[in-house]
């Protein structure tokens, strides 16, 4: 799968950022950074957890 | 949605539901329990009010809807008014009006949101970081060899008074005169109101005096501070003199009294688990999850209110628009779906990010990462300096609360070595 943060809708709420810390992270920016678009299956489960919980509904995952 | 795609579909009012009283003896005397019971038949609940949406996963969708198409709820009807005189005061009603511009129109909100919200940005907070220590250092110097202390007085009431009022550019000086006021406007959001009506009506005349005339003098000597920056936008036409006033006062009730609350609670619950308080302690990078699951526990606004923009469709049933919707965060944060022996505290929680006590969607808490980032920063100093912490009295306003309310925490404690 795919990951991708639409940068209209983050608000840098962080909330990804605890959930899966290996996929995203905040760094001074004003939308949130994704360190690894293609994540690997391990980190399925939480990558689903931080879209399900981003309170700005501003991550997709896609396949492919 | 067309008239069409609703014919033929239930509306929720018809739906077989189970049913809840917000003033009624079950759930006055364990919400929680009778959100559960609830939970076990359906995703929602009928209440006199309105539907009481009790799932995680419907709390969180409908708290996410889009934002054209759902509005949060009027400030009166979240308050469950039993008697609409209860709210027909002079001072209450201007106090409503003020709150209503965050939640009134949702252009309206969009607009006055994104002027503050650079306020907010997680490398602006990070910037205040240093701040948040040495005020909680230097209140928690201020009792930790009494031994104990009254901990929403001592401790909870001042630290986010005295944060916000650095950030926002208010003196240092004034903060005592501001948060008696501003620590007591949340007595506006318990029902029934009579028993704390005069201390309600006396905080948002207080509050209400102490940023009228803090405009003022902003308006004589402008500075480098919040409210000069607003005038400086209401005399380019892009804010009302009426908006200065209420973003002045719902900011200072959002950034003060809120986090009081919040963290009263969390404190209260650490009282429990010595050993996470020693581990606080010992290693605060533990902090910010253990905040996220003390709010899972206790988020201080236990349901959040919405009202749909338009007629819509929810999982194959109607809403009309206007019907007013209790999402329940505080239930949803126990949903067994989403998290294992939801009724346990760990503070190892793996996604204990997730719960909802900031709320989602386009109303989210707008100062949430101040919020977790003042928390996260104050445990590991209050576990540092008051080692060994026991609970000795707690007490919280009685009655139904929109926003929850700690009134005391008595704890006592060792000296620190």
């Amino acid at each position: 799968v795919r990951v991708r943060v639409d940068p209209g809708l983050c608000e840098t709420n962080g909330v990804c950022v605890s959930l899966a810390p290996e996929v995203f992270r905040l760094q001074g920016d004003d939308v949130v950074r994704v360190l690894d678009d293609l994540p690997p299956p391990e980190l399925r489960a939480s990558v689903e957890d931080a879209a399900a919980g981003c309170p700005r509904a501003a991550i997709l995952i896609e396949d492919g | 949605v067309d008239a069409e795609t609703l014919i033929g579909l239930p509306a929720i009012d018809e739906l077989e539901l189970p049913r809840v009283d917000f003033f009624g003896p079950e759930y006055q005397s364990d919400p929680l329990a009778a959100c559960r019971a609830a939970r076990e038949q359906a995703w929602a609940a009928h209440t006199p009010h309105g539907p009481l949406v009790v799932t995680h996963e419907d709390v969180n969708e409908l708290l996410r809807y889009p934002e054209a198409q759902m509005v949060e709820m009027d400030i009166a009807t979240m308050l469950r008014p039993e008697a609409d005189e209860e709210l027909a005061s002079p001072p209450l009603e201007d106090w409503l009006a003020a709150l209503r511009l965050f939640m009134g129109p949702d252009s309206q909100h969009v607009r006055l949101r994104r002027l503050c919200s650079s306020l907010f940005r997680p490398a602006v907070v990070d910037g205040w970081r240093p701040a948040m220590r040495e005020v909680a250092e230097e209140l928690v110097e201020g009792f930790a060899g009494a031994g104990e202390c009254e901990f929403v007085g001592d401790f909870a009431n001042l630290f986010p008074a005295h944060v916000f009022a650095r950030i926002i550019g208010l003196p240092e000086e004034e903060v005592p005169a501001f948060s008696r006021w501003s620590g007591d406007i949340g007595l506006t959001f318990v029902r029934p109101l009579g028993p704390v009506r005069e201390r309600a009506e006396a905080a948002i005349v207080g509050l209400f005096g102490y940023v009228a005339d803090l405009i003022e003098r902003r308006r004589r000597e402008p500075g480098d501070d919040l409210v000069s920056s607003f005038l400086e936008l209401e005399r380019a036409g892009e804010m009302s003199a009426f908006e200065v006033r209420g973003l002045g006062l719902a900011l200072i009730q959002a950034g003060h009294e809120t986090t009081k609350s919040q963290l009263s609670f969390c404190v209260w619950e650490l009282t429990r688990h010595p050993d996470v308080w020693k581990r606080l302690a010992d290693e605060p990078a533990i902090a910010v999850n253990v905040v996220h699951e003390l709010m899972r526990l206790h988020p201080i606004i236990p349901e959040p209110g919405r009202q749909p923009a338009t007629d819509i469709v929810y999982r194959g049933v109607k809403i009309a628009a206007g019907t007013p919707l209790f999402l329940s965060a505080a239930a949803a944060n126990r949903d067994p779906e989403v998290f294992e022996h939801p009724d346990r505290f760990d503070p190892d929680r793996p996604n204990a990010a997730r719960q909802l006590g900031f709320g989602a969607g386009p109303h989210y808490c707008l100062g949430a990462n101040l919020a977790r980032a003042e928390m996260a920063e104050a445990l590991p100093i209050l576990a540092r300096s008051l080692p060994n912490l026991r609970l000795l009295e707690f007490r919280e306003v009685e009655g139904q609360h929109a926003i929850r309310r700690a009134e005391a925490l008595r704890v006592a404690f060792d000296r620190a070595a």
